[in-house]
């Protein structure tokens, strides 16, 4: 990112922050809907040390992490079985097209109908929240290299085990890193909106029951240090594991 | 001059559409022979018969079996889109996955003979469209094979490139004395590079 951009978001959350402070300290509405910014962090810095905001991080990012996983293992599957059976990719499309516009959110229902207030529930639900993004993005990247160099494939008998890590892999590196990337977005929300409804699963909670608590006591300041945790897992998850597609596209190889 | 390979009595259809019916020729050494015809005519088809790309037509397609003897691939491509060189492998790379046990003698005299020696380390997104070319027909050289098909290769390059890369060519079987099997519709192309011209 060059000098001028990060100048610029700087710059714009600086803003952000001068005029939050301002409306707090103005009076125009009560310190207890509208707390200033030394509260929230305050507030951040003890959640931190008593009530385990690090450890209902992980708790959160490791379901997701573990449900995207899933999915991964799931999309692979689908594609190499789609490349050989043409009925299964058709029907694998027909899925995509019910499945991928549902909320993980509104199937809910049924998932605690099937599978009660569960550990088990909440990956069913972000797998299916990660899955189609994911599949959809492999899937097409797939077809555009089989279409692009299966004739090269063929005509030099490149072996399966090399094509699928030189041709395949290597072709679909970046597709692969921005459906891992929607995937990541999706799971998250999905996560987030499913653990302020299910509230304690076992004997673990996670940052969204945290902030759906936070409310019921009336913290306000609480609530919104949360929203910032889960603000900054989402963009440290991104930044720290998608940055290699930015290289890629500025490597200029991947088209 | 030996024959390499021998057609006799081809039918081939497409879509309903007969592309060869009782079609014979021969493919000889140490020629460059090229297929012409309009597009569409299964110039290409023909091109992938020869080259067992494609196996669903009638008649009797004979090789001598010098084609195969310890060669891993027989029938070494080089592609009218030079776009099928891997985009995220070097120079160097795109050559080497063709075949296994490539030498490092072997891999600098085919590097040399394309005069991409000291483009090795390059991405494809850094090279002109004649080196791309020249990258395809490095990775064919290497597999050592008796026989080159070319599908249309210098379609996609300006004239100028088109001059150069059809000389190349040229100067390149007569150093090695491998036999090109070249698919056109240019007539230029054709009357430059030829030794012996099919029109279909």
């Amino acid at each position: 990112m060059g000098k001028k951009k990060v100048m610029h978001k700087l710059s714009f959350l600086i803003i952000l922050l001068f005029a939050w402070e301002v409306t707090a300290y103005s009076g125009t509405y009560p310190e207890a809907l509208f707390p200033s910014l030394e509260a929230i962090l305050v507030k951040f810095y003890m959640m931190v040390i008593n009530d385990n905001l690090f450890g209902k991080a992980l708790y959160s990012i490791s379901i997701v992490i573990a449900s995207i996983t899933i999915s991964l293992i799931l999309s692979v599957l689908m594609i190499v079985i789609g490349n050989f059976s043409e009925y299964f990719k058709d029907n694998a499309e027909v899925m995509n097209s019910i499945a991928s516009p549902l909320p993980g959110i509104a199937i809910l229902p049924l998932v605690i109908l099937w599978f009660g207030i569960s550990r088990t529930s909440m990956v069913f639900i972000i797998v299916h929240a990660t899955l189609w993004p994911l599949w959809s993005q492999l899937s097409l990247s797939v077809d555009r290299i089989n279409r692009r160099f299966s004739r090269f494939i063929h005509a030099f008998k490149i072996s399966q085990r090399k094509s699928f890590y030189h041709v395949y892999y290597l072709g679909t590196k970046p597709d692969l890193i921005t459906g891992l990337q929607i995937s990541w977005s999706r799971g998250w929300r999905a996560l987030i909106s499913i653990e302020m409804i299910f509230g304690m699963v076992g004997n673990q909670t996670g940052l969204g029951w945290l902030i759906y608590e936070r409310r019921m006591y009336m913290d306000t300041a609480g609530l919104i240090a949360g929203l910032i945790a889960i603000a900054i897992c989402g963009i440290f998850f991104e930044s720290l594991f998608f940055r290699s597609k930015t290289m890629e596209v500025a490597h200029g190889t991947t088209d | 001059m030996g024959q390499l390979i021998e057609i006799r009595n081809l039918k081939k259809t497409f879509n309903n559409e007969v592309l060869f019916d009782n079609f014979n020729m021969m493919i000889n050494e140490n020629e460059i022979l090229v297929l012409m015809g309009p597009s569409g005519i299964g110039k290409s088809t023909l091109l992938n018969i020869i080259g067992q790309l494609d196996d669903d037509y009638t008649g009797t397609v004979m090789y001598d079996p010098i084609l195969f003897e310890g060669i891993q691939v027989p029938f070494p491509f080089i592609f009218q889109e030079f776009d099928s060189i891997l985009p995220w492998k070097t120079v160097e790379e795109n050559i080497r996955i063709v075949r296994d046990g490539i030498t490092t003698e072997e891999l600098d005299q085919v590097l040399k003979m394309v005069s991409l020696d000291e483009h090795r380390n390059k991405y494809p997104a850094e090279l002109s469209g004649g080196m791309k070319q020249r990258v395809g027909i490095g990775r064919a050289l290497i597999c050592k094979s008796r026989i080159l098909l070319m599908d249309e290769p210098f379609g996609s390059l300006d004239r100028e490139m088109r001059r150069k890369l059809q000389d190349f060519v040229v100067e390149l079987q007569k150093e090695t004395g491998i036999t090109i099997v070249m698919v056109t519709h240019d007539h230029d192309e054709a009357e430059r590079m030829g030794t012996r011209i099919i029109m279909i």
